[in-house]
């Protein structure tokens, strides 16, 4: 009935189906639940097919009365209406539970839909699942998910990466298009790069915060993961935008990141359409610590963008190991102040016979949060604490000012900068973690752009080995604030010269 | 900084996490490596430097204090493990 459905398909590609016909929203939504029922991933927290359909055919009937009226929008951009999406379980969702995959939340209703979710099904598009994560986003593996680890697609014994791991995975996996995400210190890119997807996180304030579940509110944004950047910049135009709900939301009207993405740089030729772009590379992400899988499929895509007219030039971010410590101050910090909601009192779980208020308090907590949660609350409960306030915390928020000085001070000599996104290719899903600090250190490249909240993407660029099997690598684009159309212009013009973001990993579900 | 059992124990108790002997045991040594690594921001010379608290500073945006609705009360209390007559239970609190 759906032979025409195409296994792996871009948003793009499903759009002209259900644009001429050759499948139903409905349709495309049942054949989508059917590949998510056979997960094998874990990458699967939620499904209500019932609410799925029920949106499905809304969509179709939206879609029915357009193309009797007029044809498609101009450019490449296209209609995101009858197309599936799953969200990290990190957005809240009236229809599925919302866990933040964690113990604590196991089986939580929201009264209300999140600012992006409420936004994508506006846009037409169909919820049908809510994936895995890290435990309330903390974690760069998606192996301190209270539900299990996600595999990644690729390999089976590799992790997904993090802290959006269930949403790279399904969308590598092909279970479906175009997934939610959030990064608050890579947990869009890193998972991208590592499951050899496209994703980007736009600037700080572009996307509401309204309905995700804060991590660190500082440092927190939604954003697509992707087949490609053109996927990417129809779904980011349509998450974006001011929201009165939240207090960091940027009153900028709503930007179409699409338009005119496929065209050539102002004064760029056609045959090398980024003519002009300078591109910096900074020399602290090229030190050592960077293996040499990842610095050869770097190099092999700057010198692809080379040829496509771009300019490389060396810059320098200093502070880039500094960044690290500074982030695990903050986004620990953070995390204490807005975990103190989770009090067993107003929602979520309560810990049976409390003897008095106190107790119901500190077991519900000590029950509901996992090791890692618990982890970073007592650092940041820590670092806000009296008598080290000053030495921890407000040293971290310096030295982030200084990090975020760095990005001016090298966009005065380049347009974007591009590194690789991770170290290495994705590790295995049981490697040994004794010690916290080596999944921190892993996350050098991707948290200064949180600390100084600049949008920046994952573009995927290679594989390297592992035995047998190929694990994904990522290229890194970083912009200067609200810069989010050169990077998706960028990596469009990459893609459609290289085929990286066509590959597809050995099938899972039923052969798994 | 030094943390002893005696600390992680207060840390616990700010943060109203109950943590077994056996846990703060297991805890201590991982907590000690982080705050001993974090620590290397003091070598960072930043006299004179304004603390960044956000990446939209100065200054956030209020709103017009206008009334909205919400969603009704027993959709905002349905997740609650104990509740009666529109009213969170908890444990007696007064004597």
């Amino acid at each position: 009935m759906t032979a025409s459905i195409p296994d792996f398909s871009d948003l793009a590609g499903l759009a002209k189906g259900l644009a001429n016909g050759a499948f139903s929203a409905p349709e495309l939504t049942q054949w989508t639940l059917r590949r998510l029922a056979d997960d094998g991933l874990n990458a699967v927290l939620a499904v209500n097919p019932e609410a799925s359909l029920r949106q499905a055919e809304a969509a179709q009937a939206q879609l029915t009365s357009a193309l009797a009226g007029r044809a498609g929008s101009p450019g490449l951009g296209f209609s995101l209406c009858g197309l599936p999406i799953a969200h990290k379980d990190i957005f809240v969702t009236r229809d599925w539970p919302t866990t933040a995959a964690s113990k604590i939340l196991a089986g939580y209703m929201s009264p209300f839909d999140a600012t992006v979710v409420e936004k994508l099904r506006f846009a037409g598009m169909v919820c049908v699942a809510k994936l895995n994560c890290d435990e309330f986003a903390m974690g760069s593996g998606n192996t301190h998910s209270a539900y299990g680890p996600t595999k990644n697609p690729w390999d089976h014994r590799a992790i997904p990466g993090g802290s959006s791991g269930g949403s790279a995975a399904a969308v590598a996996a092909g279970l479906v298009p175009a997934a939610t995400g959030t990064d608050t210190g890579g947990s869009i890119r890193q998972p991208a790069a590592m499951c050899g997807l496209t994703g980007i996180k736009p600037t700080y304030g572009r996307a509401s915060r309204w309905g995700m579940i804060a991590y660190a509110s500082s440092l927190d944004q939604a954003g697509p993961i992707a087949r490609t950047a053109l996927d990417c910049a129809v779904l980011l135009s349509a998450m974006c935008g001011f929201d009165q709900k939240d207090s960091t939301s940027l009153e900028l009207d709503a930007e179409d990141f699409a338009a005119g993405i496929d065209q050539p740089l102002p004064q760029a030729k056609a045959a090398t359409p980024l003519g002009g772009l300078r591109i910096g590379l900074p020399k602290e992400f090229f030190a050592d610590g960077l293996s040499a899988e990842v610095r050869a499929a770097i190099d092999a895509a700057l010198a692809e963008l080379t040829r496509l007219g771009a300019h490389i030039r060396e810059v320098s971010l200093p502070r880039t190991g500094l960044s690290i410590p500074a982030y695990y101050v903050i986004a620990p910090a953070e995390a204490s102040s807005n975990l103190s909601r989770f009090d067993g009192v107003r929602y979520g779980h309560r810990a049976a016979d409390p003897k008095d208020l106190m107790d119901l308090y500190c077991r519900s907590r000590a029950e509901g949060f996992g090791h890692e949660v618990k982890r970073r609350i007592l650092i940041g409960t820590f670092v806000l604490s009296h008598g080290y306030y000053d030495a921890y915390y407000i040293q971290a928020q310096r030295v982030r000012r200084l990090v975020a000085q760095d990005f001016d001070a090298a966009f005065a000599d380049c347009d974007l900068i591009a590194g690789p996104v991770a170290p290495t290719v994705a590790w295995d899903i049981d490697a040994p973690t004794t010690n916290p600090l080596q999944e921190y250190l892993a996350d050098i490249y991707t948290l200064g752009v949180n600390l100084a909240g600049l949008p920046a993407m994952s573009v995927p660029v290679g594989f390297g080995q592992a035995g047998a099997a190929q694990r994904p690598i990522g290229m890194q684009l970083i912009g200067p604030r609200l810069k989010e159309s050169l990077l998706l212009k960028t990596a469009y013009h990459l893609q459609a010269a290289t085929d990286w973001h066509t590959r597809t990993p050995p099938p899972v579900g039923r052969s798994a | 900084m030094n943390l002893n059992a005696q600390d992680l124990e207060k840390l616990a108790r700010l943060a109203r996490l109950a943590i077994s002997t056996q846990e703060r045991d297991e805890t201590l040594p991982a907590l000690q490596s982080v705050l001993n690594w974090v620590g290397e921001l003091s070598q960072a010379p930043t006299e004179g430097v304004t603390p960044m608290a956000h990446p939209h500073d100065p200054g956030l945006r209020l709103r017009a204090d206008q009334a909205e609705s919400l969603p009704p009360r027993e959709d905002l209390m349905r997740n609650a493990p104990q509740s009666a007559g529109g009213l969170f239970i908890v444990p007696r609190v007064v004597e």
